[in-house]
């Protein structure tokens, strides 16, 4: 996870040009398969934000990136970093 | 609807020995135990005699009980009655709900919070007043480590007969739904050495102002005498059961998140979350199969928040199902939830 210090130092600024999905008023699964739709389609090393105001999406995008071997941080009550980190 | 042909659901029917038994014991269980006529003196010693079978599968002094009408109730009746207004209370942030709000009203409370496997993480105050789930019902997980406090409140109302007490509790709730005995019997325990006062107002030595159903608490003992015989015979299968289901989900079905650890303290519990699939369509979808099972997810708009053991634990909260295997289940029945599990699983995931 060492590549990852770079981008953590950089925030917030280099948020504002990430990739948005937004998955405002969705409900749990469906901002994790948001997330996983748009980040199976990009390279590894992809970082986005994901918009999701789902009292699941905090707890269940950690599972995620557990799961799957990616990254992701909750920046905001509603506002999460995912990256990719893995061909999952 | 379906029909119902595997009950993977957590209820579980009352005992048939109770069942059986409830006509003849609800002739005779009318006179109030207090009175002096024949019928209340035999019924009184009954009711005696339950309260020492219940007690003994317990492993507790038949006079340190209390039956509770409500089993509810005996969460702040046994927990309050332990902590003085200005004393620290520790709970677990897989307590049950009833716990949480109790800790919630307390002005020095510490939530502890718990690793994924469910053990609490942080170092005990010997000092304070601790909440200890005996078993967790969510996920059939139990502490390793013995709990350390200056009392004791131990939360066995998922664990019923299963698990024993640690050496130094002070008071402990159990409900009798968990040996197959009837709703609506809450069995309160209260050691002699503990600091416990009542914390309801009262005027005289009962615990709590209502009473219970003597017929049901005779009802009850009937159940938890056959539920522990039934135990003795069909734990092993039980074990095998949850082994069963779990290497055949690891192996055929991919991103799968265990919430139950590997060979938990109560096998008949396994709680696994399905990533990317919605639990109530999985739990309406096993239904539509004829397989009961319950969910942590909070996937149906009457619940928003979700299961809070599952989040506690980092577990996944989506696509959760929780199983109940019961005494009653049949091998026909897992293979039946197994091949539904699968397509379901498929299926929802398009």
């Amino acid at each position: 996870m060492g590549y990852l210090t770079p981008l953590r130092n950089a925030l917030p600024n280099s948020v504002a040009e990430l990739p948005v999905i937004d998955s405002i008023g969705t409900r749990c699964p469906q901002p994790i398969i948001d997330t996983a739709r748009f980040l199976r389609t990009q390279p590894i090393g992809t970082a986005a934000i994901l918009l999701s105001d789902d009292p699941a999406t905090a707890p269940d995008i950690l599972a995620w990136a557990r799961m799957t071997q990616n990254y992701s941080e909750q920046l905001e009550p509603a506002k999460f970093l995912v990256r990719k980190e893995s061909d999952f | 609807m379906a029909l119902i042909t595997g009950w993977f659901a957590s209820e579980t029917p009352l005992h048939p020995a109770a069942q059986m038994a409830i006509p003849p014991i609800f002739e005779q269980a009318w006179p109030g135990v207090s009175k002096l006529s024949a019928e209340a003196r035999g019924l009184a010693i009954l009711r005696n005699e339950a309260i020492a079978t219940i007690a003994g599968h317990l492993g507790v002094e038949p006079d340190w009980l209390h039956v509770l009408g409500e089993t509810n109730l005996g969460f702040y009746v046994g927990l309050r009655g332990l902590l003085s207004p200005t004393q620290r209370l520790q709970v677990s942030a897989i307590d049950r709900q009833e716990i949480l709000a109790i800790a919630d009203s307390h002005s020095d409370s510490e939530i502890l919070s718990v690793s994924h496997e469910g053990q609490i993480l942080q170092n005990p105050d010997a000092q304070a007043v601790l909440s200890w789930q005996l078993g967790n019902g969510e996920t059939g997980v139990a502490q390793q480590s013995a709990p350390i406090a200056k009392s004791i409140f131990v939360d066995a109302t998922h664990t019923g007969a299963r698990l024993s007490l640690p050496q130094n509790w002070s008071t402990a709730l159990w409900d009798s739904r968990n040996w197959a005995g009837p709703e609506g019997i809450g069995i309160l325990a209260v050691h002699p050495n503990s600091e416990w006062r009542n914390p309801l107002p009262h005027n005289d030595n009962r615990v709590v102002p209502g009473g219970s159903s003597t017929g049901l608490l005779i009802a009850s003992a009937l159940a938890i005498d056959s539920w522990v015989a039934d135990e003795k015979i069909q734990g092993a299968m039980i074990s095998q059961v949850h082994q069963r289901i779990r290497g055949y989900i690891s192996e055929r079905i991919t991103d799968v998140d265990f919430a139950t650890p590997e060979n938990p303290a109560m096998p008949h519990l396994l709680s696994l979350s399905f990533l990317y699939v919605d639990g109530e369509r999985l739990l309406n979808a096993l239904l539509a199969k004829g397989f009961a099972v319950d969910s942590g997810s909070a996937c149906n708009a009457a619940n928003l928040e979700p299961s809070h053991v599952l989040a506690a634990m980092g577990k996944l909260t989506q696509g959760n199902i929780r199983l109940t295997i019961h005494h009653t289940v049949s091998p026909d029945e897992v293979d039946g939830l197994l091949n539904a599990i699968e397509e379901c699983v498929a299926e929802l995931r398009g």
